[in-house]
């Protein structure tokens, strides 16, 4: 499934904002190709976050080029590069949701703007995912309304409505893997086999060396500098 | 550093101090027009493309117009109805006293529905709906969320902006139309009640309309539009401008009031000077 096809996420020399202004900085390479499932261990959230936004083209790199389905985001004109960013699913490590949205509304937001696909049709994915991710159906009320571990259910159920090109987890069970684990790995796999590409983001050791994820690969960051573990079988 | 040399330099600086302490309110302020300026001429040309008018824009324009026009609706009717008791009878009465109902129309056109009503509807929206952009812009600026609009793909101008300014400014305008006709209603009957009036409703009504020229018909619906336009204009500005004082309500809620207030004075007098 993984290592063929067109590169969904390409990281080239790419010199992230990892540290204050003139911290360790070192060029990172990095493919993601159609189906490939990427594990780091980012060592903070902080990190991890400056990685995801410079993934998907919201802070801009220090060195190198970062490049999505074949496009450099430094290249893209702005209204190109928010149409690209609507094919990627999400997860944040703080819970966002625009408060005077509905849980409904903000789930589907990101679909109902990019695309022209029937809302019903999506209100009713959401709730299968929903259901999957252990809630009765999508919520209906205010974001403010749900309990924590509720909020994060919905934000899986958010980044991965439609079919994303590239999923962005940061921390997405956070604290949560017992519950949502298997809900999840089952889902980012059916992901997959659409053809997205999956990049994980954990600051828990001891879940990236956890056999039961499925990752393609595992890297670590160390001082900046990716280090890959050995190769694992998906 | 000699005496000399210590009391020479700010006296070379005192000019300089001066020119920077005039300069910068000005530099401000100009900086603040031209932002206005740009934002407002990017609002207009944005609702001329159909492309931006995808679903999640409609919806927030929509939820907007329900909050800014029908949400206001109630204090609009109430305000008019006391108005109408105000002004509306005072007028009658006093016209009727002096013998110069003639002028009965000319006196309400001028006064009630080129002046007041765009004016009072402007300030009641600013207070009912102004100030709900600036709290939920302001939130949004200032909390993590611009970054989740931005990480969804969608333009906070477009999904935020936009709707919000045109749907303030279609509300401003039937709100003020909704304002006259009750408040020359509510005053007709109440100077009927008490016996001021010695006309009839489509007299009374029909002396209004007349005395209501082109300009009138110009004028009311483009002071109305530039009104709630500019208040939406204002307080989106004032909102999102920089997160840092987005963070800070107490000073959020109060600057983009008085702010938006001024606006709203602006415009009823440079509309009225022109028209």
């Amino acid at each position: 499934m993984s290592g063929e096809g067109l590169s969904v996420l390409a990281l080239d020399s790419a010199r992230f904002p990892l540290e204050q202004e003139g911290g360790l900085c070192p060029p990172m390479d990095l493919v993601l190709r159609r189906g490939d499932f990427v594990l780091i261990e980012v060592g903070t959230a902080e990190r991890g976050t400056a990685i995801a936004d410079a993934c998907a083209g919201l802070s801009p790199l220090r060195g190198g080029t970062a490049t999505f389905q074949g496009r450099a985001w430094s290249a893209m004109a702005p209204a190109y590069a928010d149409a690209m960013r609507g094919r990627i699913g999400r997860t944040y490590v703080a819970e966002v949701w625009l408060e005077h949205l509905s849980v409904r509304d903000n789930v589907l937001l990101g679909q109902l703007h990019h695309t022209r696909s029937d809302a019903a049709a999506l209100t009713e994915q959401a709730a299968r995912l929903a259901r999957r991710f252990g809630l009765p159906g999508l919520p209906l009320g205010y974001p403010r309304d749900l309990p924590w571990e509720d909020e994060r259910r919905a934000a899986l159920v958010r980044a991965l409505i439609g079919e994303p090109a590239l999923l962005l987890l940061e921390s997405p069970t956070r604290g949560s893997f017992a519950e949502l684990g298997e809900a999840l790995i089952n889902a980012v796999g059916q992901a997959r086999d659409r053809g997205a590409a999956v990049l994980w983001l954990t600051t828990n050791a001891n879940l990236w060396a956890d056999a039961s994820l499925p990752a393609t690969r595992r890297y670590r960051l160390v001082g900046g500098v990716l280090v890959a573990a050995r190769r694992m079988a998906a | 550093m000699t005496s000399a040399a210590g009391e020479a330099t700010p006296r070379r600086r005192t000019p300089l101090r001066l020119l920077a302490t005039v300069g910068r309110p000005v530099l401000i302020f100009a900086h603040w027009l031209l932002l206005l300026a740009g934002l407002g001429a990017a609002v207009v040309l944005e609702a001329t493309r159909l492309p931006n008018w995808r679903r999640t824009v409609r919806a927030e324009f929509h939820r907007a117009l329900a909050l800014a026009g029908v949400g206001s609706l109630p204090t609009v009717l109430i305000a008019g109805v006391l108005l109408g008791l105000a002004m509306v009878y005072q007028a009658l009465y006093w016209l009727e006293v002096a013998g110069q109902t003639d002028l009965l129309g000319s006196v309400l056109v001028i006064v009630l529905v080129r002046e007041v009503a765009p004016l009072l509807v402007g300030l009641i929206v600013i207070g009912r709906f102004g100030s709900v952009i600036l709290l939920e812009l302001g939130r949004i600026r200032a909390g993590p969320q611009y970054h989740l609009l931005r990480g969804l793909g969608i333009d906070p101008f477009l999904f935020l902006v936009l709707p919000r300014t045109l749907a303030l400014a279609l509300a401003v305008f039937c709100l003020t139309v909704l304002f006259v006709v009750v408040a020359l209603l509510s005053g007709y009957f109440t100077g009927s009640l008490l016996g001021a009036v010695q006309i009839g409703l489509w007299d009374f009504l029909d002396r209004v309309l007349r005395a209501m020229g082109p300009d009138t018909y110009l004028l009311v619906p483009l002071k109305t539009l530039m009104i709630g336009f500019a208040v939406g204009l204002v307080c989106a500005a004032t909102a999102l401008r920089s997160a840092a004082a987005a963070v800070d309500m107490t000073r959020l809620l109060p600057t983009g009031y008085v702010r938006s207030v001024l606006a709203c004075l602006v415009f009823t007098g440079a509309v009225s000077m022109v028209l």
